[in-house]
Parts: structure tokens; sequence; C-alpha cells
């Protein structure tokens, strides 16, 4: 047994090096991405011709893409409208999908996502505050100032957690979790809160407190990509470290990472994705955690399918509840209250929620 | 007993330093420390067990040697190296650790868990990339799991299980290989197959092997060399033969037992009669 | 893990320190309770004060302020916090989870949002009824608690489901609110006050709104303190010394419902105050036993209402700030701090 110290090994089994995957997962991944990919694009254009009561044509969408003069000014209106609406909807649905697989790997628990663990109240509540205690800013000052807050609030958010649970021992993960429940209701109630002092415009508080898209165009289309590519960056470097950190954190110290910074990178990741997000069109919910979720069956949990997959899934789902909530006149099923309801559409985040609630029951529930 | 430790005047400089060199080493948890000022080198190309009651300190000094855990006092030295003047990833380059009950995500397949062994070669960015080379596939069929190479780990029996685990650690191409009770929750059988990969990994490859085993039986019949731990420091340090005697039985681990050769290998087995409770004064 | 049969001494012990929070807590109340009557808009003197409660048929404006303003609020205060201390233990022993609290498990939310549709369609249900179809709602919530925990063994799981039956409910609220026409807008103000959670609006007769169900409340949950330790166990224990789980957390978790039910009906829905006390009681006593944590947590959860209302009404006067944002802003941060500790022991014997 005592064989002669050899250098590294030497000896390597003549092994024949894996070639192009033929394995079940491989081929699954290669007909699921295109399909999804086109299922955003079919998505985008339903979301385009179909809502606020009047549809618009294929051709005028058309001849507006590839700029011919000519188009309907009422569908140029709409498309001007709704596209950016749609793109917002891909952008974030994207976004925070990604956010909540990054999670579930860092704290190797599947019921992970960054509503559940606060960030995305913390982001709602910064900018919810700083509306009250700058009441009429002008609204130059508010595009830019406000993602800032949010952003502060999501990070800041993140780090109380983070400090919370460091020295607490060995199974952080599920300590994460529960302090991040809990500020995350402290939150949820300071921003109720804010209600007290924003009365007037209720409507568009509990909008973004829920989540919606309403009323969100092209400035904010491109406020919400600026504010995510710092999260990208962060993303392509944490996603590698995050493989390796869902494996355990002794088996990851055996590889070679640092775990204080390497979890940091990650959480600092999906924190920025939540925020850049929520900023935007508030606290969307349940997106992080379905997204992921439905897609892992799919393409396993190795994150380097896993995030772009959960990506276009994300998409998916806050299209569809975008589409819905354009859609969807509740006075019209409502009528039978008379004049009780008034003229409006409900938030996008209401729907994600009506999905999302018997999804994660069952999803609970299935998993003990 | 006898300590085999290289004197440094060889010719060969491979084989003039320890594959692993435990200075003074004190090790701990956060409120106490667990191993007080131990040295143990260990030479290449052996296979070295740690045994030891529970709280004795072998997973802990496991550990801190395989930087797990941070050192309280001392040095560890890796190839003549200290520890502390080499990062994280250039450790990993060296030392392999497969830790106590690892846990695996669900939907991982084999494949993809060794791959993750890639990691200090290639370093994080390059990790984006699905790792298709040599390394990985030989890995896999060291460890006799290329029929499983698509296959879900948490599908696989518990040995199945602990050989991908143990081809994560193959792949990262290391000349040594730690392991912490690497059989301990297997079936018997289970438990045999993973102890003959790695024996045959050290006689075949001529990885350094050294690892926490729990069995004491299994200690003597797969190791060059046992080292007897307990409450911290070392109490015995031999061959099988050496170290497994009644008496070390007797005083370390409390049972009344007899030794005889195994009919075939000649190396000791021992065979428990009956506990002596707690001994009646510990310093 | 602190078992049911404790040694003498430590029962005793625990005792004495409960008698002793009994008391601090009492004097507490006393003073602070005096003071609150007296100061005010106008502020009363002692001797007016005194009159007032003991004098007999007095009219002066005084003994009105007092009498049917200023002593129902704080009498409201105390109740509702000691319903919100009791309920918190309850449902945390229950759920064996440290952060249980009814805003956290949707029990809150579902009230509130019953409360909401009340508030904005008025002719909806009498006053009477209102307390009930909150306490429905909460019990809805409660059921599918309930029915899971039979397959959830975690609790963290366990918890997760109340967060998403939360959001739902707020969901809910909000979408009612959103749909709200606008001349029907007048209603918000109010609703907004007490979304936070005040003990403004108090009067006698919204005490006796609230009264019957604490009646029974409040005693079954004093008594449940037995059942409670066995369940601190775990199932697997609790079944083998004979207990009926899944009936003994019905019922425990109804008892939370009437204790916080009726409150968020009359009061708003106070974060944080259930969340709170059990976990003050547990370091004031140095116990887990139930036995002891439960009266513990209901003066901890009174003391603790009456200083948020007390601050809220007093602090920044003349201007009145509900009692909630206090609990809000002070008692959630306080929680999280108390909670950190028990959080880390939950993980391990989950994980």
């Amino acid at each position: 047994m005592t064989a002669s110290p050899l250098a590294p090994p030497a000896v390597r089994a003549k092994a024949r090096p894996l070639g192009r995957r033929a394995d079940a997962r491989s081929r699954r991944w290669r007909w699921f991405a295109p399909t999804m990919l086109v299922a955003v694009l079919v998505l985008v254009v339903v979301s385009v011709l179909f809502g606020d009561n009047f549809r618009i044509s294929p051709s005028d969408l058309l001849h507006w893409l590839t700029g011919q003069s000519g188009v309907d000014p009422l569908a140029k209106f709409g498309i001007n409208t709704r596209l950016p609406r749609a793109l917002l909807a891909v952008l974030v649905g994207a976004a925070l999908a990604v956010a909540g697989a990054l999670l579930q790997a860092l704290t190797r628990n599947p019921l992970a996502s960054p509503d559940i663990i606060g960030v995305s109240q913390g982001v709602v509540a910064a900018v919810l505050v700083f509306s009250v205690i700058f009441p009429n800013m002008p609204y130059a000052y508010v595009d830019w100032i406000q993602p800032i807050c949010g952003t502060v609030g999501g990070i800041g958010t993140a780090a109380v957690i983070h400090l919370a649970t460091r020295k607490l021992g060995s199974a952080e993960s599920t300590q994460f979790i529960l302090i991040g429940i809990l500020v995350g209701g402290i939150l949820t109630s300071l921003s109720s809160l804010a209600l007290l002092f924003l009365g007037s415009d209720a409507t568009r508080v509990f909008g973004f407190m829920s989540g919606s898209l309403n009323l969100k165009g092209w400035s904010d289309l491109r406020l919400a990509a600026a504010y995510l590519v710092p999260g990208l960056v962060l993303l392509v470097l944490a996603l590698p470290r995050a493989n390796a950190l869902q494996l355990g954190d002794d088996v990851a110290l055996g590889l070679g990472q640092r775990l204080g910074r390497d979890r940091l990178l990650v959480l600092g990741a999906s924190v920025l994705l939540t925020a850049g997000a929520v900023t935007v069109v508030g606290a969307l919910s349940f997106v992080g955690l379905m997204a992921p979720h439905m897609v892992r069956r799919m393409v396993g949990s190795d994150l380097r399918r896993l995030v772009p997959a959960s990506a276009l899934m994300g998409a998916v789902i806050v299209l569809v509840a975008d589409l819905a909530a354009r859609n969807i006149q509740p006075q019209r099923y409502l009528s039978g209250l008379g004049d009780a309801i008034g003229f409006a559409y409900l938030p996008t985040g209401l729907y994600l929620a009506v999905l999302g609630v018997p999804f994660m029951i069952s999803l609970i529930w299935r998993r003990s | 007993m006898a300590n085999p430790m290289t004197q440094s005047d060889t010719t060969d400089p491979a084989a003039a330093h320890p594959a692993l060199h435990a200075r003074s080493v004190s090790v701990g948890y956060e409120s106490r420390t667990v191993c007080q000022g131990i040295d143990l080198a260990i030479e290449p190309g052996t296979v070295t067990c740690l045994i030891g009651p529970n709280g004795s300190g072998k997973s802990t000094f496991l550990k801190g040697c395989a930087r797990l855990l941070d050192l309280k006092g001392g040095e560890v030295y890796i190839e003549g190296t200290a520890m502390a003047d080499l990062s994280s990833i250039e450790v990993a380059r060296r030392l392999a650790v497969l830790p106590q009950s690892p846990t695996t995500p669900p939907d991982l397949t084999v494949r993809e868990l060794v791959e993750q062994g890639r990691y200090p070669h290639v370093g994080a960015l390059r990790m984006l990339r699905h790792q298709d080379g040599e390394a990985v596939a030989a890995a896999l069929e060291a460890t006799g799991m290329s029929a499983f190479t698509d296959r879900d780990v948490d599908a696989l029996s518990g040995g199945e299980r602990q050989r991908a685990w143990i081809a994560l650690a193959l792949a990262q191409e290391t000349p040594t290989l730690f392991l912490d009770e690497p059989t301990t929750y297997l079936d018997i059988s289970y438990q045999l197959e993973v102890m003959h990969l790695v024996q045959e990994l050290n006689t075949t490859r001529g990885i350094t092997i050294v690892m926490v085993l729990h069995d004491l039986n299994q200690a003597a019949a797969y190791s060059d060399r046992v080292v007897c731990l307990r409450q911290g420091a070392i109490v015995a340090d031999g061959t099988p033969a050496e170290v497994l005697t009644v008496d070390l039985l007797r005083d370390v681990f409390r049972i009344e037992a007899s030794v005889i050769p195994d009919p075939r290998s000649g190396k000791p087995v021992f065979f428990p009669h009956q506990p002596l409770g707690a001994e009646p004064n510990l310093p | 893990m602190t078992t049911p049969h404790l040694p003498a001494t430590e029962t005793r012990r625990g005792t004495g320190r409960l008698l002793l929070l009994g008391a601090a807590g009492l004097g507490l109340v006393l003073v602070v309770g005096c003071w609150y009557l007296l100061k005010g808009d106008p502020d009363i003197s002692l001797s007016e004060l005194g009159r007032s409660l003991f004098g007999g048929h007095t009219h002066d404006n005084g003994a009105y302020l007092v009498r049917e303003v200023r002593l129902p609020r704080l009498l409201l205060a105390l109740i509702a916090g000691a319903a919100l201390g009791l309920a918190g233990t309850v449902l945390q022993y229950t759920l064996k989870n440290p952060i249980a609290d009814p805003g956290i498990l949707g029990m809150s939310q579902a009230a509130a949002f019953v409360v909401a549709l009340s508030v904005l369609f008025p002719g909806l249900m009498p006053r009477l009824v209102l307390p009930v179809v909150c306490i429905l709602a909460g019990l809805a919530t409660s059921a599918i608690l309930v029915v899971l925990a039979k397959s959830i063994r975690d609790p963290v799981r366990l918890l997760l489901v109340g967060v998403v039956i939360a959001s739902l409910g707020a969901t809910l609220t909000s979408a009612t609110i959103v749909l709200l026409p606008i001349d029907r807008a007048v209603g918000l103000g109010q609703f907004f006050g007490f979304t936070a959670g005040t003990v403004a609006s108090a009067s006698w007769s919204r005490i006796g709104l609230i009264l019957p169900w604490l009646v029974v409340a409040v005693p079954a949950a004093l008594l449940s303190g037995r059942a409670l330790n066995l369940l601190q166990l775990g199932d697997d224990m609790a079944i083998g010394r004979g207990m009926r789980v899944t009936r003994a957390r019905a019922l425990l978790l109804t008892c939370a419902c009437l204790l916080v039910a009726p409150v968020v009906a009359v009061v708003g829905p106070i974060s944080f105050v259930a969340l709170l006390s059990p976990h003050v009681a547990k370091v004031v006593l140095r116990t887990s036993n139930a036995h002891l944590v439960l009266p513990a947590s209901a003066v901890v959860g009174a003391v603790v209402m009456l200083l948020a209302d007390t601050a809220g009404r007093l602090l920044f006067f003349p201007t009145e700030i509900p009692a909630g944002i206090w609990t809000i802003v002070v008692v959630g941060p306080l929680a999280v701090v108390l909670a950190r500790r028990s959080v880390g022991r939950t993980s391990m014997e989950a994980s």
C-alpha cells in the first residue's frame, strides 16, 4: 500500500473525454431554452396587441417596427404604452427569478426568495418613507433619487439580516430566512404606515406595495435596465461561486472558496437584481420563488442552466400576470355590486399572488 | 511506537517534505479549544487513519489541517509550504477534502457535481462553461461512476453517492485526499465499496490518504498507519498492529476486547466483550 | 428543552419571578395609567380624577372625559395587549416557531381584510357581527395551518405557509381599496388610521364587543400550559405521552384566533406585541415553562400596549400617533434582537 509518492495523478486512466452531451438533461435543454424564448416573444406581441379595451392589428405593429409611416395614431399610442410595459415585465420577471434562484442556492433552502426574506419589502419601504419625508419633490428629482433610495433600502435590509445572523452558528440558512421573514414583516408594516401620510395617493401606494406595471413607459424601462446592469455584472461573478456554495460550506471551502466574501457576492448579486426591479415596479411577490421551482425539474439545480431558465420562466410568469391585469376589468364581473366598484385595474401583483399562493402552499406541502 | 517521519536530507526533493505536517496545531470552535498542540507528519503515498472516541477531536483536527476551521495555534505545512502562505485555491490544488455527510442539492447530476471539482484549477469565470475535460472523465472512471454520469445524485444508493463525492474530490487532481468519516451511515456493503475504492486510489495512483474512521476494524484493515486521539491529544501512533492493542481498547475506548490477526490479511481485528464504564478520574 | 416536569426549586423560583413581574407590571400600570388619565387635552387634576372614578354621579367635563373617553381607552389597551401577549405565546409554542405572530401568520391580515370590506361597504354587516366574521376569517387561516401541520414537520415551512397567507390577505385588502370609487374614498382616511392599529376610538361599547370572546379565550389560554409544554417537545414525544396532537393544535389555534380576531376587529392589526411578549417573559422569568410564560406574556403585552398608546397620545402632544406605529417602529426591532437567540436554536432542531 505504500506506493512510491507520485506527482499529481501521473496515471490517468484512458477515459474517453465526455463528448457532446447526449444525456437527457442536455437534450431537454436544447428544446426547452428556445421554446421559452419563443414563448416570451409571443407573449410580448400578444401583450401589445391586446388590452385597454382596444386591439391593435398585427399589421400596424409590423409597420411600426419596420419604421414605416402611415401607422394609425391610436395604434402608435397603444404600442408606445404597451410595448415598454411588456418589455419591462420581461426584465423585471427575469431579474426577480434569477435573484430567487441565487438565494435558494445561497441558503440551500428551496423556499427562499427576495420577497420572503424581506429585501423587496425593504426597497418598497425605503421608497415610501422617502415619499413621505419629501412629499413635494419635483418629478425630475424623483426620477433618479427614488431608485437610489430603493436600492439603498434593499442593500440595507440585506445587510441587517446578514449581520443579525452571521454569528448564530452553523445552521445559518434557516436563521437567515426566519430573521428575513421577521424583518420583512416589520418593513411591510412600515410601508402601510406610509398610507397614513400618502392616503390621497392610495392607489399608487398600494400598487407599489403589491407590484404594478401601470403607467410604466419607456423611461421606466430605461431606468430598470440601467439599474439592473450592476446586478448583471455581479451575477456573472456570483454564479460559479453560488454553484459551489450550494454543495455545502465545507465542500465550498475545500474547493478553495472564501466563504465570507463569496456569500456576500451572491447575496449582493441577488439584492441588486431585486432592487433594480422592485424600485421601478414595486414588490412583485412569488416570481423569485415560482420560476426556479417550475424549471428545476427540467434543467436541474446547476445554476449555469437554472439561472437562464429561471430568467425566461420569470419573464413568462410576469407577462402572463400583466396580461391578465391589463385585460381583466373587475368592474365588469363584479357589476352585481352596482356602482360600488370604481374604474380601476387591479395591480399585477394581485394576479401574481392569486397564482402564487396556491402554488407555494402546494410546494411547501409536497416537499415535506 | 514508530513515528515514521522522513529525515529531510534525502536526495529526492519531492520526498523530502511530508505530504502534510502539522506543527503544534491547536484547533477548536469559538468557545472552546478541542485539540492542543498536536504534532503530526503524514508521509506521501501512505494511508493514515485517525481514530478516537467521540469528542476526541479527530474530525476537528482533520478540519483544522484542511483549513476548514481556523487554527487557534500552530502551523500546517502542505508539501513543505506553510498553508498560511498559500491562498485557499492554491491549497485546494494540493488537498481535496470529503466532509462528513455531505448534502446534495436535488436535481443535480453526477457529472454536474464532479465538474465542481475543477474550480481550483480553472477559476470562477471559466467555471461558467461546462467542464468536459479529461480530469472529470478520469475521476468518474476511477470511481466506477462513468455509467452514472447523467443520473441525479440523490437518486443513487448510499455507496454510489459517496463514490460520486469522491469523484468530485478526485477531479481536483490533488496528491492528497482527506476523508471525514466516509463510511458512517452507509450499509455495510457500501462501506466496503468505499474503503476498497480508497485503497485502490492509494495503490494505483499514489494518492496520500488521511481519513477519520469510526470503525476500528476498518481502520486496521485499510491503513498503513493509525493515529489515536483522546481529548484532543495523540495517545498512540503507529501501524495498526502496534496501536490496536487490548490495552488501548481498554484505556481509550473503555471496552474489554480481544485482538486477533485476520486470517486473510494478517491485520489485527478486535472482538469487543464488554463495556468498562467511564474512567474513574480523567485529567 | 425544558420538560413539563421541572424540579421543584426551579418552578418555585420561576413562580417567584412571575409574581415579581406581576407586581412590577401592576405598579407600572397604576403609575402610567394614572398619568395617562390625567394628561391630555385638557389636563385634569388628581382630585377630579378621584371624583370621576369613585365619586358617583358627577356630570362635569372632567368626569366625562375620564369615564367615557380615557378610561375605556386605557382598559382597551390593557386588554388588547394582554390578549395579544397570550396569543403570541400560544402560537409560538403550538407551532414551535419563535417568530410566530398573528401578523406573520396571516391571522391579522385576514381579520383586517374583513374590516376593510365592512368599512368600505358600510351596509355590508352590522357592527355586532363584525368580530364574528373576523374570527371566521382568522379561523380559516388557522385551519389551513392545522391541516398542513400534520404533514409539515419543519416549523420554518409551516411559518412560510402563514407568510404566504398573510401576503394574500394584504393583497386582497389592497385590491379592495384600489377598486373603491372615488366618492367612497371618504372613509379611507379613517381606515388607514385603523390599519396602523389604534385604540383611539375606544368606547365601552367596543370593549363590550370583544369581552365575550375574551372571557372564553383568556382562561382557555391560561390553562393550556400543559399542552403547550408537551407540544414543545415535538409531535412524536407528545403523541407518546398520550396527546391527540392535531386536535390539540386545532383547539389551541382556535383559542389564539379568539384572542386575536376580536382585538383586530376593534383596534386594528397591532404588529409584534404578540411576538415580543413571550420572549420578554422568557428573559425575565428565565424559564420556558408555558405555565409561567403565559400569564407573564399577558402582563408584558398589556404593559407594552399601554406604553405604546401613552407614547402615541402624549409624547408628541398635541399630535396623536397611533399606538400601532410605536409597535412597528420600536417593538419590531426589539423583537428581532430578542428572537435572534431562539431562532438559532430552532434551526438546529429543524435541520
